[in-house]
């Protein structure tokens, strides 16, 4: 009867080896490629032409870049807004825009400041019932390696009693400063930044970003795919944002808290609320 | 404070009874696949 092994005695396999390399026909070495001259004479002639061609579209494009650069220039334009409008619209279109309401301003004045090689646009004004709208010239804007940069300036008692209306396109519009009646915007893929004081506050971003500072009876902002931003953001009555696959961060906390509320709506986004401790009441 | 919740993860680092505020300020949230989250200020 076979008694079980308790140990195996078999001494230790060696490791598998891979499988040899199959035996097949090894490549023949390279052989130099045997050129008639004539032949030779030819390739080096396409090799330096070759050659002679790469150095002169890259000496082309210095040239080219050197005669814009020396075409750019910086031009500015001013124009008087309507001495009196019941609402004032600004539109960014491939521009910076800036609207300040200003103690010391005597009437509504636009400023272009352009930087480019062709000639510059103009400030588009226009005015009907409804208010005073104000952009650049040009259905698509500045583009390339130009930039515009608009100023609108506004006084800031005419303000205090302005709705005012933001539409960044593609393009960015600040506000900052001043007291306006109120505020609301659409950002499209652009960036508008806010830092002034209104009676209430309502922005919205597709694909662009809200950048959200003062303070505001109401604040209601939206985002898309967009974001969010807001630091030293005080809402005396009622505070919303609502998100969908966008960021927002809601900085509330450098005031009393809205009276009326937070709410926040997010769909697959996120968002941070930062409230005021219990307790605050004033503004610091 | 209102919260309701779908798919999403919603973290409020504030105590629950203080969150309304002393006042009574009403904080509502809808999460639905995102994240929210609600925590005090320095």
């Amino acid at each position: 009867m076979p008694t079980p092994a308790l140990h195996d005695q078999r001494p230790p396999q060696p490791p598998a080896q891979p499988p040899a390399q199959s035996g097949g026909p090894r490549p023949a070495p390279a052989r130099p490629l045997n050129l008639s001259p004539g032949a030779r004479t030819g390739v080096r002639a396409a090799i330096a032409i070759v050659a002679a061609l790469a150095v002169l579209t890259a000496l082309t494009a210095v040239a080219f870049g050197f005669a814009a650069g020396l075409r750019t220039h910086q031009e500015t334009k001013t124009a008087d807004l309507p001495a009196d409008f019941s609402a004032l619209t600004v539109t960014g279109l491939g521009a910076n825009v800036s609207v300040r309401a200003d103690d010391g301003a005597r009437a509504p004045v636009a400023r272009l400041t352009y930087t480019g090689s062709g000639s510059a646009p103009g400030i588009d004004i226009r005015s009907d019932k409804r208010g005073a709208t104000v952009g650049v010239e040009g259905e698509r804007g500045v583009i390339g390696s130009s930039s515009a940069q608009l100023e609108i300036t506004v006084p800031a008692a005419m303000a205090a009693s302005l709705p005012l209306s933001l539409d960044a396109k593609s393009g960015a519009v600040e506000v900052d400063g001043g007291a306006w009646k109120r505020i609301a915007g659409t950002a499209g893929s652009g960036v508008i930044t806010v830092h002034t004081k209104a009676d209430a506050l309502e922005l919205s971003a597709s694909s662009g970003i809200l950048n959200v500072k003062g303070e505001y009876g109401t604040a209601d902002l939206r985002a898309k795919s967009g974001a969010i931003h807001s630091e030293s953001l005080w809402v005396k009555r009622r505070a919303s944002t609502q998100v969908s696959v966008g960021t927002a961060n809601l900085d509330l906390s450098s005031g009393a808290p809205p009276q009326q509320g937070i709410s926040a709506t997010t769909d697959s986004g996120s968002t941070k609320l930062i409230v005021p401790r219990p307790g605050k009441d004033a503004k610091g | 404070m209102n919260s309701s919740n779908g798919s999403g993860n919603v973290d409020i680092d504030i105590p629950r009874a203080s969150s309304a505020g002393a006042a009574g300020i009403p904080i509502d949230i809808d999460n639905r696949s995102g994240e929210t989250s609600v925590e005090y200020g320095q």
